[in-house]
């Protein structure tokens, strides 16, 4: 009993502050990811990103967001506000834990302000991969060919078995190997592994949930589907922002916005 | 019973291949410590290392893998040797026990740049977001998430006004860059950039933190670097309408330039191109000195809430140009300059009531009202702005030349007033910032001389009696000179203890304030009007220094902002002394990320105007006669402002609301006494306190069905207030209600609707006497068709209904146009069913009031756009 209390205490305290150590890092998985925007003008977004690899779990988000956020911590305690010019860019706001909590798979995310962080949990259930038999190298690894079908997408994925880790980008993983690349058969969502280094014996994967909700994953992606489609209404609604602008979605669509082109990763529930 | 057996052998047959299938299983373990291995891989390999089947182990290190054409079963984790067997000697539910081992990885090192893109810059490609219907930029930046127009023109980014207005990274305008956005044409324009939390100052870059963003304009290569130009011809009836707009710009690396001369006499309001908005943090527009509006006061009545372009006649020519040279890298100087010409006019009839103690004193007015407006204004701006060192000056300067003829109506007796109010400013804004040593100052000194010589006549002679002449005179001219000298010099630096942020402000000010005014009354050569009890020499001037520290906190859910400004003021010649204390703090606690609340409470002194001080008796019109005693009243305000919202994107709700309580105490009060017409106007001491209280809610909901939004703002205002009438106090209680709402259905492309309701009623109570209330409706519709590309139609009906005698109007708009190439060609059609007048109902502390405005008549404008 007393255990109990104590458990639910630390428990307590850990969600109260809001960013707990899970795991060790092994390796850290550098990928570079490019998530078109609008298929009819190419454009894209282009972000670097970080896999932190555990003995149990792992961490994917990115990288120059979270340069950014510890440079802007920095200069705070140096005496300086939190001034973001001249720092790094980043992108992609969403962060995916595999295997955290034990047997889930977590996906944080902040769509517009403070106001719009939500994660949700889902089982962390590998995709149904199918191995092929091509070859190619990512980074000086031999990699192996694999295909999958997930949330209404098709992926080619290649996966190293020299690097043995059943882990990789984003929600990808169950491959008896790293995931070095994975891109959808459109071509809208691509990363590739452009660096992998060994972990330090100090380096922690942290699992941040403080200032976010936590909703159902069939939610979440209503909402995310309802942000990009219309991120003016989104805004307006939420924020307690008024934009004033009609605009369906097909007029949004056929005056070019292209929004059949920014899709999001998670097509179905 | 033969069918169940075969049925059974059926089934034993089929689960047989299953059954006897190879699977491979067993546990894989650390050889060294014997646990087991968590996600080892094991995988069956073909002759040419291919991987065929895999699996990988569970947390009790067990694995089963299915057979499949291969030789090698394979074990493998990382920080632990590979481990190879032939399929042949492997035997089932075997325990594999891994080596540890050091992790063998070739690194590889990251080669792609981390700084792909400096700032928070957020793009908005202008093709993806135009509308056909859309003409200028400012039409696009509506559009644009998280971004609005405001009805004077000014830009905000999630509800914070912007900093600066860039054209391909330049300034250009300044704080009139509304010219730029209402005019430049959105097919200029390839994308706009949002700049988060620009701070324009480089050298405060890191150091200060600014919550306001910056536009840039990205220009199409087609509008980069030449001179362009657009001419929008319009011509119309009745009366004889025009409307023209000829506008040059140009665009290069070095210099730009934006000129334009518009003319209109169809009722817009082209002057509110020229208005300054807001482009500096609120902290130093608090610093600038309010602009002084003179003593005459021709209309003391808000405007009718009718859209200004249905009543108002106007005759404007407006001209601006604007240059820009970059005179290095880090440095440009801008001058501009604005001439503004209108003619106004205005006709209405209005009847007042003046509530008294125990009796009303109506009055009625017709009048007539013609207005000339020259407006000269013109800046020059030097900018060096590098990584260590700022330096800005601003010189403006601005001449209008006002004059109104007024003829009237008043109880049926003919009266003239000529008001000529010209105004003058001079005004030098410097600012200077530079980092010694961990510290930034920043130096800001601002000068400004202003100078109103106006005066005000009106014919026939009035309150012989008031002004005792035994005898009739044939009119009177009330002269009043205002000159002011300001300047302000702030010093200011930042620094950080712990987890609180310190600002530490410390300025000097001295505004100096003239005041002369006196009569001349026809046929009294033998009065000394300069020497009576209508004229005043007033003097007031106002050294003041300050200190304001301001701390930041926050932590997790709570943030706290305080600002304590000590101030001491000293009135001269009159040797008074205020110290006062204005605080401000606010506290803002985050429930959770849906859920916020927020408290602020400030106080703060109002010291004295010179409006307050002087002595004897100024004619503010033609009917109102006002003086002061003379004392000093400061007054004390205090708000209390409670405010929460709630957010719900997955139920697709917003809402917030708020109360506000006010409390204002002063010990100089307004005595109001009526002579005949005239309304004489006294300031004495009388302790006073006014109590405002009001509450506010805003919700907005989506549906999916037709997409659509609905909206739904209340707001509700009790004030319990006093005045002095004849020396006797009077205790009134006002309430306002309004209700606004607002339906937007977009079914198809073709095809858009808003439905907007606004309702607002007023009450005015004064106990065993008085109880008195109004309210009007608008309702406003507005259809848009849009069948191809080429084509648009519109229209727009807009109903307004008040009080029971009030005559209701509608008003409807309707325009169709039709584009090709470079060239637009418009038909509108404005003001159908317009009758002539618009009456309102409406009250003021203890005045009623029921105006009718003489609205336009219908007309019809034929436009042709075309770029040179």
């Amino acid at each position: 009993m007393k255990k109990g209390f104590i458990i639910a205490f630390l428990f307590l305290s850990s969600v109260c502050k809001g960013q707990q150590e899970i795991d060790d890092i092994v390796l850290c998985c550098f990928y570079k990811t490019i998530q078109t925007t609008d298929t009819v003008e190419n454009r894209f977004t282009e972000d670097l990103m970080r896999l932190e690899v555990g003995r149990v779990a792992s961490s994917f988000y990115s990288d120059r967001l979270a340069l950014r956020d510890s440079l802007r911590k920095e200069r705070l305690k140096n005496g300086q506000a939190g001034n973001t010019q001249g720092m790094p860019k980043g992108v992609s706001t969403y962060r995916v834990y595999q295997n955290y909590p034990k047997g889930k798979l977590s996906f944080f995310n902040s769509l517009v302000g403070k106001h719009n962080n939500f994660y949700y949990e889902s089982d962390f259930v590998g995709q149904k991969w199918k191995i092929g038999t091509e070859r190619k190298e990512v980074m000086g690894y031999t990699c192996q060919q694999a295909t999958c079908t997930y949330s209404g997408r098709e992926y080619i994925a290649w996966f190293s078995s020299e690097i043995p880790i059943p882990k990789g980008p984003h929600v990808f993983h169950g491959l008896p190997g790293l995931i070095l690349e994975v891109a959808d058969t459109k071509g809208h969502y691509r990363f590739e592994a452009v660096g992998l280094e060994k972990a330090g014996i100090t380096g922690k994967i942290v699992y941040k949930n403080k200032d976010y909700v936590k909703i159902p994953r069939k939610d979440y992606l209503k909402i995310e589907r309802e942000f990009i489609a219309d991120p003016i209404s989104f805004v307006n609604q939420y924020s307690g922002v008024k934009i004033s602008g009609l605009s369906t979605d097909k007029e949004r669509k056929e005056s070019g916005f292209k929004m059949d082109a920014y899709l999001p990763l998670e097509l179905e529930d | 019973m033969r069918c169940v057996v075969g049925l059974i052998c059926l089934l034993l047959l089929g689960g047989n291949e299953a059954l006897f299938a190879q699977h491979y299983t067993g546990m894989v373990l650390d050889k060294e410590t014997g646990r087991p291995i968590d996600a080892a891989s094991v995988y069956l390999l073909s002759a040419d290392s291919l991987i065929v089947s895999y699996t990988y182990t569970d947390s009790q290190g067990r694995f089963n893998l299915p057979d499949a054409d291969a030789s090698l079963l394979s074990f493998s984790s990382l920080g632990y040797k590979t481990f190879l067997v032939a399929k042949s000697e492997f035997t089932n539910d075997q325990s594999i026990l891994l080596q540890p081992t050091d992790i063998q990885l070739r690194e590889v090192e990251v080669t792609t740049n981390r700084l792909y893109e400096t700032g928070d810059t957020l793009i908005y490609n202008v093709s993806g977001f135009k509308l056909p219907q859309d003409r200028n930029i400012a039409d696009v930046l509506r559009k644009l998430p998280g971004i609005t127009v405001a009805e004077n023109g000014q830009i905000q980014y999630q509800g914070e006004a912007i900093n600066r207005f860039y054209i391909e990274g330049l300034d250009l305008l300044g704080d009139k860059y509304n010219l730029a956005s209402s005019n430049l044409k959105a097919d200029y324009v390839k994308e706009i950039q949002v700049l988060q939390d620009h701070q324009p100052v480089k050298t405060l870059r890191g150091v200060q933190f600014s919550e306001q963003a910056a536009l840039n304009l990205v220009l199409t290569e087609d509008a980069k670097a030449k001179w362009l130009a657009g001419v929008d011809l319009g011509l119309g009836a009745a009366p004889f309408l025009w409307n023209n707009r000829v506008l040059a710009t140009v665009f290069k690396k070095n210099a730009q330039n934006l000129s334009m001369y518009k003319n209109d006499n169809t009722g817009s309001a082209i002057a509110s191109e020229l208005t300054s908005l807001r482009v500096e943090d609120l902290a130093y527009l608090q610093l600038l000195p309010k602009e002084s509006q003179g003593v005459f006061r021709p209309e003391q009545w808000n405007s009718p809430p009718l859209d200004l372009h249905r009543y108002l006649f106007n005759k404007s020519h407006l001209f601006t140009t604007n240059q820009l040279f970059r005179t290095s890298e880090e440095s440009d100087v801008r001058i501009q300059f604005s001439y503004l010409n209108n003619r106004l006019e205005n006709k209405k009839n209005t009847e007042w009531n003046y509530f008294m103690a125990d009796s009303v004193l109506s009055i009625s007015e017709q009048i007539d009202e013609h207005e000339m407006q020259n407006d000269l204004e013109g800046f020059l701006v030097f900018t060096q702005n590098k990584a260590d060192f700022f330096l800005k000056n601003k010189l403006s300067m601005r001449a209008r030349l006002r004059k109104k003829d007024r003829t009237l109506y008043t109880n049926q007796n003919l009266i003239a007033e000529k008001y000529k109010t010209p105004d003058y400013y001079l005004r030098n804004e410097f600012h200077l910032v530079k980092p010694v040593g961990g510290n930034t100052w920043n130096l800001q000194s601002i000068i400004q001389t202003d100078c109103l010589p106006q005066h005000l006549e009106f014919t026939p002679g009035l309150y012989a009696g008031f002004l005792n002449l035994d005898f009739n005179y044939s009119g009177l001219r009330q002269n009043a000179d205002i000159k002011e000298f300001l300047s302000h010099q702030l010093l200011s630096f930042n620094h950080q203890l712990k987890k609180l942020k310190m600002t530490y402000e410390m300025g000097a000010k001295a505004d100096r304030r003239r005041l002369s005014s006196y009569l001349s009354v026809a046929n009294t050569s033998d009065v000394d009007w300069r020497s009576s009890e209508f004229a005043n020499t007033t003097r007031l001037d106002e050294y003041s220094v300050y200190f304001s520290p301001q701390l930041r906190f926050q932590q997790n859910k709570l943030s706290l902002n305080a600002v304590l400004k000590m101030a001491y003021y000293r009135f001269d010649p009159y040797k008074e002394n205020l110290f006062a204390l204005q605080p401000r703090i606010t506290l803002t606690y985050m429930f959770t990320n849906w859920w916020d609340m927020r408290f602020r409470f400030s106080e703060d002194r109002r010291p004295f105007s010179l409006e307050n001080m002087y002595t004897n008796y100024l004619f503010t019109n033609y009917r109102k006669v006002e003086r002061s005693t003379g004392w000093f009243s400061p007054s004390k305000n205090r708000d209390y402002v409670w405010t929460t919202a709630y957010r719900n994107p997955v139920k697709g709700y917003f809402i917030q609301g708020g109360v506000t309580y006010q409390e204002i105490e002063k010990n100089g009060l307004n005595d109001l006494m009526y002579d005949g017409l005239l309304q004489k106007k006294q300031t004495v001491r009388h302790d006073y306190q006014q109590r405002n209280l009001q509450a506010m809610l805003n919700t907005s909901k989506s549906f999916a069905t037709l997409n659509t939004r609905l909206f739904l703002d209340l707001h509700w205002m009790k004030s319990k207030a006093g005045q002095l009438s004849d020396g006797k106090f009077l205790r009134f209680t006002n309430q306002s209600y309004t209700l606004e709402t607002k339906a937007i259905i977009q079914p198809s492309k073709w095809f858009n609707a808003e439905y907007k309701l606004y309702w607002s009623a007023f009450e005015l109570k004064m106990k065993d006497f008085l109880s008195s209330s109004t309210n009007y409706f608008r309702h406003n519709l507005s259809l848009n068709i849009l069948p191809s590309k080429a084509w648009q139609f519109n229209i727009n009906p807009v109903y307004y209904h008040g009080d029971a005698g009030c005559v209701s109007n509608l008003f409807v708009d309707a325009y169709a146009s039709y584009r090709w190439k470079n060239n637009e060609l418009i038909l509108s059609a404005s003001h159908i069913g317009s009758n002539g007048t618009y009456e309102h109902h409406s009250f003021n502390s203890l005045t009623e009031t029921v105006t009718s405005h003489k609205t336009r008549p219908m007309q019809i404008l034929i436009k042709y756009a075309f770029n040179l």
